[in-house]
């Protein structure tokens, strides 16, 4: 009869099942069978996304990542108890292992990893999200296990590691809603009728075709050294227009500047005019 | 004998179905389509069939489009037109767009009341403002203005006359133009407890076309079958209390608008074409027994990446019509385009004397694709 420390040593030593009991078959099944499930999720959801209603684009795009992890811990629990002879004792000399493995070699991956995982419980951003991290402003396009992906305005790709949100500030300018603040801002001589302009730029923004009449529209004045800066502060119905939306505003409003009587500052006048 | 239903406030209309009912719906009548083909027994070979003549047409569904609209009207407005004038000045109808033969300013003429037309000024309306007199009808507010800052100039200085008036004043606007108002003007500040009609659901619907459908030329019986099914359209359905699934079908894509239905049911009816003779679809003989109601059909919609398409069709929708140029003050299309010649390509806006207006028989289609694009949309 073996003694308690034998039976100890004996389920230790066989921390990984017999080689001949692992049913390779079925763990290539598996990996596959996730592998897939998951390539297909994320070409399909993304691809159904642009062609259902827009209020229900960001739902479906978020739903993206949580399918993922779902699929990756279920794959996880399924494999492991095939290669693995489970115990406490099995787990905590696994669990060593694999600490000292991360700690030295695999470090900043498994940061961004687990970065990852708390970000799609936080949200700190999800796709379709417009979000500026470290001076990049871009839509989230993918939400990857490492790392997100970003479009600029000009159309760069930009790769930011998940783990940027332990050391960095994320600005998120919609949070999971359909739209956002977009800010139109002229500079002008401070020589003017400040209500008229400041009328006048509201009308701009009630007329643009891209404004969401739900929310409200703000002109915002603040006098700096050398001019009158207008904010003017409206919504557009979808933010993948905002970038047209300011457009439109800033051209309609230079012209609705100079019908009130108001002259725009530059630099060279500036220089000119000291 | 029945008393017509009145008007109701704003907010009270009871749609037909929803978005996701109507793109359901396509779904799965496409789908139905391309797992079973129509029995051509019951039916009749789509081939077979060509378009109904417009003499044929006009006697058996006449205009106007809103035709029971107004006795609804009459009997909403019948006791505050006769009363003396009160303090309750202003009556207020929000009615759906595409309203092309003009609801309001037909009411207006058949009752000998005062319309403001639209080509007068404001200086005329001070001229108008006599508290004694019968009450003053502007209809179409929506073509009073243009989505434009010296538009919302001149729709603001209109409202602010309209608000001290002393005379009673009737005015209708589109829905789609209210809800811009309410943001841009304050409209609903100034004219409270805006009214509008009750949707037209499938039985309203079947009796009232099936009323136009008598023909009166020879009191002949027609009988309108289903090209698909065979089934007659104004009989009833599967259960005896139901109507038929057309009727059912023609509430929900018309949105319970009766214009929108009237044009649906319209493009809808056809007659059998003699195959021996090579005839055009106007000169067919309309003596026939039959006439043949095809299912609806939608039109091709501009997706999101279209979005001059559906920024012009917003802003046609908002102003009731538009000439070219004015389209051009109200919609930033800022690259050169012909957007306006591919909407009407694929019938989903038409051009009548240098006006640009959306098709009433689109409209369900284009609400539907500029609220899936996130757009403004209308509220009844």
């Amino acid at each position: 009869m073996q003694s308690q420390p034998d039976m100890v040593r004996d389920k230790a030593a066989n921390l990984l099942n017999d080689l001949q009991d692992i049913s390779f078959v079925q763990i290539t099944f598996i990996l596959l069978l996730s592998l897939g499930a998951i390539w297909v999720i994320r070409k399909t959801i993304p691809f159904l996304a642009d062609r259902v209603p827009s209020r229900l684009r960001l739902y479906l795009l978020r739903a993206v990542p949580i399918l993922r992890m779902i699929i990756i811990i279920t794959a996880l629990l399924w494999i492991i108890p095939l290669i693995f002879n489970i115990t406490l004792q099995n787990f905590v000399v696994i669990a060593g292992a694999a600490s000292v493995a991360i700690g030295f070699a695999f470090k900043d991956y498994v940061s961004s990893l687990i970065a990852g995982i708390v970000a799609i419980f936080e949200r700190p951003y999800g796709p379709g999200d417009w979000v500026e991290i470290e001076g990049d402003y871009g839509e989230v396009i993918s939400l990857g296990m490492r790392a997100i992906r970003l479009r600029t305005a000009s159309d760069d790709i930009i790769t930011v590691p998940h783990d940027t949100i332990w050391s960095h500030n994320i600005s998120n300018a919609n949070l999971g809603s359909q739209t956002l603040m977009c800010v139109a801002e002229f500079y002008l001589d401070p020589d003017h009728d400040a209500a008229k302009v400041r009328r006048e730029l509201v009308d701009v923004a009630l007329t643009s075709a891209y404004l969401d009449y739900r929310r409200p529209v703000l002109v915002m004045l603040k006098e700096t050294e050398f001019a009158t800066r207008y904010s003017l502060k409206a919504y557009p119905f979808d933010m993948r227009d905002q970038f047209k939306f300011v457009s439109d505003l800033t051209e309609r409003g230079k012209e609705a500047i100079r019908d009130a009587g108001a002259r725009p500052v530059s630099m060279p006048n500036f220089a000119a005019n000291p | 004998m029945t008393h017509p239903v009145t008007f109701r406030p704003l907010g009270q209309y009871n749609w037909p179905s929803s978005p996701v009912n109507r793109g359901l719906d396509t779904v799965l009548s496409q789908i139905k389509k391309k797992l079973r083909p129509p029995s051509k027994e019951a039916g009749i070979d789509p081939e077979k069939l060509g378009l109904a003549p417009d003499r044929f047409l006009s006697r058996i569904a006449e205009p106007p489009a809103h035709f029971p609209l107004m006795a609804e009207l009459n009997e909403t407005l019948a006791n505050w037109v006769t009363q003396a004038p009160t303090t309750d000045r202003v009556r207020t109808f929000v009615l759906p767009p595409c309203d092309r033969e003009n609801l309001l300013g037909q009411w207006a003429e058949a009752h000998g009341l005062q319309v403001f037309a639209i080509d007068r000024t404001l200086t005329e309306l001070d001229a108008l403002d006599d508290p004694e007199a019968s009450p003053l009808v502007i209809p179409k507010l929506e073509r009073r203005f243009l989505r434009s800052r010296d538009g919302l100039h001149d729709i603001r200085c209109l409202l602010d006359r309209l608000a001290t008036m002393e005379r009673r004043i009737i005015i209708g606007c589109n829905s789609w133009a209210w809800q811009f108002l309410r943001k841009s003007c304050e409209i609903d500040l100034i004219f409270a407890q805006p009214m509008t009609f009750q949707a037209f659901g499938k039985q309203r619907l079947r009796s009232w076309l099936g009323t136009l459908a008598l023909d009166p030329a020879d009191g002949k019986n027609l009988c309108f079958r289903s090209s698909t099914t065979g089934q007659d359209v104004f009989g009833n359905g599967e259960g005896e209390t139901e109507v038929s699934a057309f009727m059912t079908d023609l509430a929900k894509r018309s949105l319970g608008i009766p214009w929108v239905a009237w044009h649906l049911w319209r493009d809808s009816l056809h007659v059998e074409q003699d195959p021996s003779e090579d005839t055009d679809p106007s000169e067919i003989d309309s003596n026939q027994e039959t006439v043949w109601v095809t299912d609806l059909r939608s039109p091709t919609l501009p997706s999101r990446s279209d979005q001059n398409a559906l920024l012009v069709l917003h802003a046609l929708l908002i102003h009731g019509g538009l000439t070219q140029d004015q389209i051009v003050q109200t919609v930033p299309l800022v690259s050169y385009t012909h957007v306006l010649a591919s909407l009407q390509r694929v019938g989903l806006i038409d051009k009548t004397d240098g006006f640009y207006a959306c098709l009433p028989a689109a409209y369900p289609a284009i609400r539907d694709a500029l609220n899936n694009n996130g757009y403004p949309v209308d509220s009844l």
